[in-house]
């Protein structure tokens, strides 16, 4: 990851800082953020197995839900392993 | 598994090595936004799984205890920083609570104002949200933390004393802070030994007494860290000083007598920390344990 973001540094003389503010400008600011919760072994077996069907939900947030992925659109690959 | 709206998403997944599942989100509008993802997500996953440990710990209360949060080098004494600080405890608390964490250790031992650090933590918790959120701040028994305010308060310095020289004002000089302190401590211990505030002297008495179980060692132990430096370990009672060094030509036993000066500096802390929870009962805040402080808002 780093070799990744020297060498972008060294190719554009731009660091990925500054393309990521051009990003965000261009298609404006995203929120990101990650959580860990602690799950026993079952527990990740179970989440780990889910369906999509799983989720009884409609909405997330207020807003219609687009997709349930369990498997990666492209190759079909397990999305979560 | 992923979950995608026209505006955000989450994706939750189990981790590969750890004892945790991990929740991924992010939203093109605004924080709020991103914030109703993440709960509605955490019911997603809690309600896919009613026996995980989140809902569990909802439905009887108690609060699972997570890993701790530890701060080593909040350098508090500078207002800008106290605050910033202060915020981002108690935001952190308020995240890591709803990760069903809400432990975090703050070792201020070089703070000289944690009474108010303390106090904007606790006010700034209470204010974002009405939550038990509990931070722990230890202290070490360090000279340290003694203000020379303090001793001046205590008429065991003089004003003039300290302002013998002047610090850069958001820049801490440890290196010229330390010895320019241990030297006022030197003066106040000189003045003690002299007669100053003579009604102290009871109260120092009966405290080297009740605490002789602990006190007597360690104000031992600062006396020999000062005269061997690093030679002296740092593991507890047993293992503060060798026998050799105990028994050390170099180290004449007269010089205990030094040891009552480390033991003054204690006393001081014990006197302020009293204070402190006093301070801390006005504000409303109860103070659980001695040295640490467990603070609850």
């Amino acid at each position: 990851m780093d070799l990744l973001a020297a060498e972008i540094t060294a190719r554009t003389d731009k660091d990925p800082g500054e393309h990521y503010r051009e990003l965000t400008a261009e298609f404006g600011k995203s929120y990101y953020t990650r959580i860990d919760a602690p799950a026993t072994p079952e527990q990740k077996a179970k989440l780990r197995e889910l369906s999509s069907e799983a989720v009884q939900a409609s909405t997330l947030a207020g807003e219609p839900i687009k997709a349930k992925l369990t498997h990666a659109p492209g190759n079909n690959a397990r999305s979560v392993a | 598994m992923k979950v995608v709206t026209a505006s955000g998403w989450f994706a939750a997944r189990p981790s590969g090595t750890e004892s945790i599942y991990k929740i991924y989100a992010e939203s093109f509008k605004d924080q709020s936004h991103l914030n109703a993802i993440v709960s509605q997500a955490e019911e997603i996953v809690a309600a896919l799984n009613s026996s995980s440990p989140r809902s569990d710990s909802r439905q009887d209360g108690n609060e699972r205890e997570g890993p701790a949060i530890e701060f080593s080098s909040v350098r508090a004494g500078i207002p800008r920083l106290r605050f910033a600080t202060a915020r981002h405890l108690a935001a952190l608390a308020l995240r890591y609570r709803r990760r069903g964490t809400s432990r975090v250790i703050l070792d201020r031992s070089s703070c000289p104002s944690w009474t108010k650090l303390v106090a904007d933590v606790a006010a700034r918790s209470h204010r974002l949200r009405q939550l038990a959120v509990s931070i722990v701040v230890v202290f070490r028994r360090n000279g340290l933390l003694i203000s020379p305010d303090w001793l001046i308060e205590d008429e065991l310095l003089r004003a003039s004393d300290c302002q013998a020289r002047t610090f850069p004002q958001y820049k801490i000089d440890y290196s010229a802070v330390i010895p320019f302190k241990h030297g006022l401590f030197e003066r106040a211990w000189a003045n003690f030994r002299a007669g100053a505030r003579a009604d102290l002297r009871p109260a120092y008495e009966q405290f080297r007494v009740d605490q002789a179980h602990w006190l007597e060692d360690y104000a031992l132990f600062r006396a020999l860290k000062i005269r061997f430096g690093a030679h002296i370990t740092l593991n507890g009672p047993q293992s503060w000083c060798s026998a050799k060094q105990r028994r050390s030509t170099r180290f004449d036993p007269s010089r205990r007598i030094k040891s009552t000066k480390y033991a003054s500096r204690s006393f001081c802390c014990s006197a302020k920390a009293n204070g402190l929870k006093a301070h801390a009962h006005r504000k409303g805040l109860s103070l659980i344990g001695d040295l640490p402080f467990f603070v609850f808002s």
